[in-house]
């Protein structure tokens, strides 16, 4: 309670944070840190208690077991650090009679500021046209940007984003997460971002926590997790029977999965070491299959998500 | 204070939406309206009954119009303060205090207020912002009202067979007397508005919520007996001949038979003063508790 931060004290930290509900345990003895400087990915099944977690990592909801810390205070005095904490949560939850540059003048006086200069963010997201607009008549889309230009309104030095890029396209989600990932590294801020885009998180996030039924399954450097995926090549090839054949007699084959991309088939086949795409190639060919396209796979988080998922018997 | 924020915050939101300035509007139209009307109708009817007594034609007319008019502002001005205005003022303070934190909280705005103070400052805040809200409607109010009762009376003193009943001065002491006494009752209005958003799930239920028992109370108050004294919608003007506005009507026109009772004035300001207080109070004890 209160405490003065410590010199380099992470941006949240949750120590051994236990929440239940009527319906059964929504987190179960989880501890993570996001540091300064630092895009902490949060990802996990709907249900899997992200929402709770960030909430308690905010001071919203109390913890029945553990302790959350924001700034190193704990996270039941959150309002200690008023404009420093920007947050994404519930949707976009603007003031639906305002219009967009009300709510976040609004914003600015909730946090006893001025008015301040809200245009390089509205132009990077590209609210400048919608400014005069009122909140309820804005899109989804529309509407998340402008939170998430809130968010980031008053250069918090901790940002906790649930789903910031729902109902973005694929440009503007981009632009979104690159803002998060600036905040980070210009401003030293501590990001904790929950997205079901997982490629756009593998591209941002440094760290990555998966939760999943309350409990987490995987929590770590992005880099690190990705490299525990065995590698893998992509073939495609007539005819696949044949060269499915082919490969799983290899012995540096592990195992050969056949996709569906686009009406076309291919294979997916996981090696025991990279830069075996050459040999396989050879022995394709020296069997007679006609090989159109076989590169190398890069690992994804999406592939780490769902490998993850199923050893802990998730099914999804 | 840390709520200061909270209550620019909150001033800059209500009075920024298009609701928050019909809110601020609606009382002084219903006030200066009802003063304008009461005018017209006397007016014909001094005009008919001129006709209906016969041959005296439209300068006799014109010079009972004149007579009408004799009235001083202070009367219709005290209508206005104590009638239909006052009363929209007064749903207009429970569902201005009722949306405060029920609309936050389904808009899933909540969470934004109390990252930025904390839940204390921020329901003294909103509850203190929708009070200023409802000083300025009342202000609004009043000045409709002083403006439509002075299109047809003079502010001065009350003359009764050439002998002065009460001053100008006298007449807009009792005046700032009602005013005075009267506010409180409309100010915890809006803190039990807030005391019903913090403890209701919805904007729907914090609305119901609010205006359900303040109307039933405010109804059939006769029958609370002795406890009545002891309720701020006693003295609110709402049904209510105690509320200081309402009776304001009677007093400002130098009846014979009705002045200040003794403590009246001091009851009304003080029972609605001590109760909002307690509302607030309770208001952040169940925010405190309650999640989210």
């Amino acid at each position: 309670m209160g405490l003065a931060p410590p010199a380099a004290a992470a941006g949240i930290e949750l120590a051994d944070v236990a929440k239940a509900w009527r319906g059964g345990a929504a987190l179960q003895g989880v501890s993570l840190a996001v540091p300064a400087g630092t895009v902490v990915g949060l990802v996990g099944p709907s249900g899997a208690g992200k929402t709770t977690l960030m909430r308690i990592a905010l001071g919203l909801l109390e913890p029945d077991r553990g302790s959350a810390r924001v700034l190193g205070v704990s996270a039941a005095a959150i309002a200690r650090h008023s404009g420093r904490v920007g947050l994404l949560l519930d949707g976009a939850a603007l003031e639906p009679g305002l219009t967009v540059a009300d709510n976040l003048a609004l914003h600015a006086l909730r946090h006893g500021r001025g008015r301040v200069d809200a245009g390089p963010l509205l132009e990077r997201l590209g609210l400048r046209p919608l400014v005069g607009r009122r909140a309820g008549r804005l899109s989804q889309g529309e509407a998340i940007r402008v939170a998430l230009a809130r968010a980031l309104l008053l250069e918090p030095a901790v940002l906790v984003l649930d789903e910031p890029v729902a109902h973005l396209d694929p440009a503007l989600a981009s632009t979104a997460l690159d803002l998060c990932l600036e905040a980070a590294r210009t401003r030293g801020a501590a990001v904790l971002v929950s997205s079901h885009q997982l490629a756009e998180l593998q591209r941002v996030a440094d760290r990555l926590v998966l939760l999943h039924r309350g409990k987490l399954l995987l929590d770590g450097e992005m880099a690190e997790l990705l490299a525990t995926i065995a590698p893998a090549v992509r073939v495609v090839a007539r005819p696949a029977e044949a060269a499915r054949a082919v490969l799983a007699r290899r012995p540096e084959v592990r195992g050969v999965t056949v996709l569906r991309i686009d009406g076309v088939e291919a294979l997916r086949v996981e090696i025991a070491a990279a830069g075996q795409a050459a040999a396989l190639n050879a022995a394709l060919h020296a069997a007679g299959v006609a090989v159109d396209a076989i590169a190398p796979e890069r690992p994804t988080l999406e592939e780490l998500f769902r490998r993850t998922l199923a050893a802990a018997g998730a099914g999804r | 204070m840390s709520a200061l924020a909270i209550v620019r915050a909150e001033l800059f939101r209500l009075t920024r939406t298009r609701a928050g300035r019909i809110g601020l509007v609606v009382p002084a139209l219903l006030g200066a309206g009802q003063v304008m009307v009461a005018e017209l109708v006397a007016t014909l009817r001094a005009a008919r009954e001129l006709a209906e007594r016969g041959g005296d034609g439209g300068a006799a007319a014109i010079g009972g119009g004149a007579e009408v008019a004799a009235e001083p502002a202070f009367g219709p001005l005290a209508d206005g303060l104590g009638g239909l205005g006052a009363m929209a003022l007064v749903m207009i303070a429970l569902l201005t205090g009722a949306f405060t934190l029920a609309r936050e909280r389904d808009q899933g705005s909540l969470p934004q207020w109390y990252l930025a103070r904390s839940r204390a400052a921020v329901v003294v805040g909103k509850a203190a912002a929708t009070c200023v809200y409802v000083v300025l409607a009342f202000l609004a109010l009043f000045l409709a009202t002083f403006a439509a009762a002075a299109l047809g009376h003079d502010y001065s003193a009350i003359v009764e067979d050439g002998f002065e009943m009460a001053s100008a001065a006298e007449q807009w002491h009792e005046v700032a007397l009602a005013a005075g006494a009267g506010l409180p009752a409309l100010l915890c209005c809006a803190c039990f508005g807030v005391l019903v958003s913090a403890a209701t799930p919805s904007v729907g239920a914090a609305a119901i919520g609010a205006i359900v028992p303040f109307t039933l109370l405010a109804l059939f108050q006769s029958g609370l007996g002795a406890a009545a004294d002891r309720l701020f919608i006693t003295y609110a003007p709402f049904f209510s001949e105690r509320s200081p506005l309402a009776r304001l009507s009677k007093v400002a026109r130098a009846f014979s038979d009705t002045h200040w009772e003794a403590g009246e004035l001091l009851n009304a300001a003080l029972v609605p003063g001590v109760e909002a207080i307690a509302c607030i109070a309770l208001a952040w004890l169940i925010t405190r508790s309650r999640e989210g």
